[in-house]
């Protein structure tokens, strides 16, 4: 699965040979599409699907509630055109009596088809031959399953697999990791010779860079998760000695390791509007910045996920509305807004906000939000303790307590009157502004009762 | 990434408990030995409190002082420094950080144009600069720039 390097103007005549390997029996492409990297003799590279050039517009999708018809509409609509999944099982799951590839398919979205190579961190020993094998032979029966669907643009081979999250953990990493992924980009390639891998690592210091070009040549594109720093993830990666295509695989806001932290330690949300332009600017500021090496993106993460709070990474609430960063990105992708945009949190305050207050005092909040289209706005609060179950790497996090009842006069409406929780600990007071027509702003403010 | 370095300072301005708050004479301006670091940290510190214009005032003392400095070090550079040079471009690193925190404080205080304007001097003008979070990694205040611009400029 190596490309090879070619000429734009050749390109057709040569696109279904570029990733073939010669000793290997290729199987022809059925009704699949053909997904191809050309490499310029200057060093820089263009996807092209289907023989066509093929940016990635995309985003990493992790709807599973049955609403992927709305949620892949909304995508195309706002001028995206890729989803990326992390594991197999994603695939699996009945969306409104359909696989996800092929409602992405019907939409005219592309997928990077994730798998997902086991961590170390989660106890995949590299010396149990057993598992080794058992993990080959999946992805072995995965490639044979999907390689012929139209939807599929490239393998998500991996994410962040490499990474020891561990404090002060070595920036060195377990060269059986890209061994192994070359082993099993081997696979695909044996098997799917149409289709790219890329593999998904998390920041690409130059002795990573440098064990990956030794150990993992079989690697077409590097995808890079940066939160932060994205917008000069890529210009990193080159320096650090990349020499091949690349795209942004996970960004669009700091993180919450990365911003500041209330005295009790709970990260600081930043509010819709820093998050927007964070996206926007990571995303266009990327993309200019190293054209031909960037094949594109995908911005996290088109869903929810309860990560220190149900907001901070999701791009639409779990009831479906989008938030302020789909605008943004819809900016992004195609140079206009849409026609409804989601509601602007101007600010919302609080007393109590980044403060500790008493157990049981009665306070109050207030949110100035407004609708660009004159949409009524109807607004939901909530107390929610702090997260409890703080993870890393994006693992799994339970969702904390909701306390409905604190909420005593105003629900519904910009001000609201509630009590503090009774019982000690970190909390945060959510808003939420409906547009009633599929767009909200979201917020919170953290406090503490000693 | 535009909070990275406050998350120690914030203890200065998110402390205390509701009812426990009374007035606080703010303090005087204190240049200290006046090196671009501690104008740096006391820009950090006025910023973090919420004293905007004193933050300013810090900030433009570092500029006055090492800017010519800072920006031969940006001229001599083609890319960013690797962490074990980074303290090497000191002057650099901090002028620009104090560029960073100017715009910072003139975002707070409602002076648009301005804070666009030093956050693009960062941006455009010294973008190696490099500061340290105490999490444990080098940022570039001209990358923590990018969206406050974008936030200044456009309609998000």
């Amino acid at each position: 699965m190596r490309f090879r390097a070619g000429y734009i103007s050749v390109f057709f005549a040569v696109s279904v040979f570029m990733f073939s390997e010669g000793a290997i029996a290729a199987p022809k492409p059925g009704s699949g599409s053909v997904v191809a990297l050309e490499k310029t003799v200057d060093g820089q590279f263009r996807l092209l699907r289907n023989g066509e050039p093929f940016e990635v517009r995309g985003v990493g999708y992790v709807i599973d509630d049955g609403t992927d018809a709305d949620a892949l509409a909304l995508l195309a609509a706002s001028g995206g055109n890729a989803i990326r999944t992390w594991g197999i099982d994603q695939l699996e799951i009945d969306a409104d009596g359909k696989n996800l590839l092929d409602l992405a398919h019907e939409h005219g979205i592309a997928v990077t088809l994730g798998f997902w190579v086991k961590h170390a961190r989660h106890g995949f020993d590299y010396d149990d031959v057993e598992s080794v094998n058992r993990q080959r032979e999946l992805l072995r029966e995965a490639v044979l399953t999907y390689r012929d669907h139209p939807a599929l643009l490239m393998w998500g081979l991996g994410n962040e697999m490499e990474k020891d999250f561990t404090p002060g953990a070595s920036e060195e990493t377990d060269p059986r990791v890209w061994k192994e992924l070359n082993h099993l980009a081997g696979i695909i390639n044996e098997l799917d010779p149409y289709h790219p891998v890329m593999t998904v690592v998390d920041g690409t210091p130059a002795s990573k860079i440098d064990s990956i070009r030794k150990l993992y040549p079989r690697l077409d594109i590097l995808g890079i998760n940066s939160y932060a720093g994205a917008t000069s993830a890529g210009e990193r990666a080159l320096q650090a000695g990349w020499d091949g295509p690349y795209m942004l695989t996970e960004f669009g806001v700091t993180g919450t390791w990365e911003v500041q932290l209330t005295t009790w330690g709970a990260p600081i949300e930043p509010d819709p509007s820093t998050k927007a332009a964070e996206s926007y600017t990571a995303y266009t500021v990327d993309r200019n910045r190293n054209p031909l090496r960037n094949l594109g993106s995908y911005v996290f993460l088109w869903g929810s996920k309860q990560e220190a709070t149900f907001s901070w990474f999701g791009m639409l609430l779990p009831s479906g509305e989008k938030l302020a960063r789909v605008d943004a990105m819809a900016y992004a992708w195609t140079g206009d807004w849409p026609t409804n945009r989601v509601p602007k949190l101007e600010s919302m305050t609080s007393p109590v906000a980044f403060k500790e207050v008493v157990a049981g005092t009665t306070t109050y909040a207030k949110v100035d939000c407004r609708d660009r289209e004159g949409d009524t706005l109807r607004y939901s609060w909530e107390v929610r303790a702090e997260s409890s179950d703080r993870r890393v790497g994006g693992d799994a996090e339970a969702a904390p307590p909701s306390f409905p009842d604190a909420i005593s006069k105003g629900q519904g409406t910009d001000r609201i009157e509630f009590k503090v929780p009774d019982t000690p600990g970190g909390y945060r007071l959510f808003v939420t502004a409906y547009d009633g027509k599929g767009g909200a702003a979201v917020h919170n403010l953290p406090f503490y009762v000693p | 990434m535009t909070r990275l370095l406050l998350i120690t300072l914030a203890a200065v301005s998110l402390s205390g408990c509701v009812s426990a708050t009374s007035p606080v004479e703010p303090p005087a301006l204190d240049f200290g030995d006046f090196t671009s670091q501690t104008l740096t940290t006391q820009a950090w510190l006025a910023l973090a409190r919420g004293d905007y214009q004193q933050a300013i005032s810090y900030a433009e003392k570092c500029a006055e002082l090492y800017e010519t400095e800072a920006r031969k070090m940006q001229a001599s550079m083609s890319e960013a420094a690797a962490p074990d040079k980074v303290h090497d471009y000191w002057a650099l690193n901090d002028v620009g950080t104090s560029y960073f925190i100017r715009g910072e404080a003139l975002t707070k205080l409602g002076r648009k144009t301005e804070a666009i304007a030093s956050f693009k001097v960062v941006r455009d003008e010294l973008r190696y600069a490099q500061a340290w979070d105490p999490k444990g990694w080098f940022w570039r205040p001209s990358t923590a720039a990018y969206p406050k611009i974008q936030m200044l400029e456009g309609d998000f």
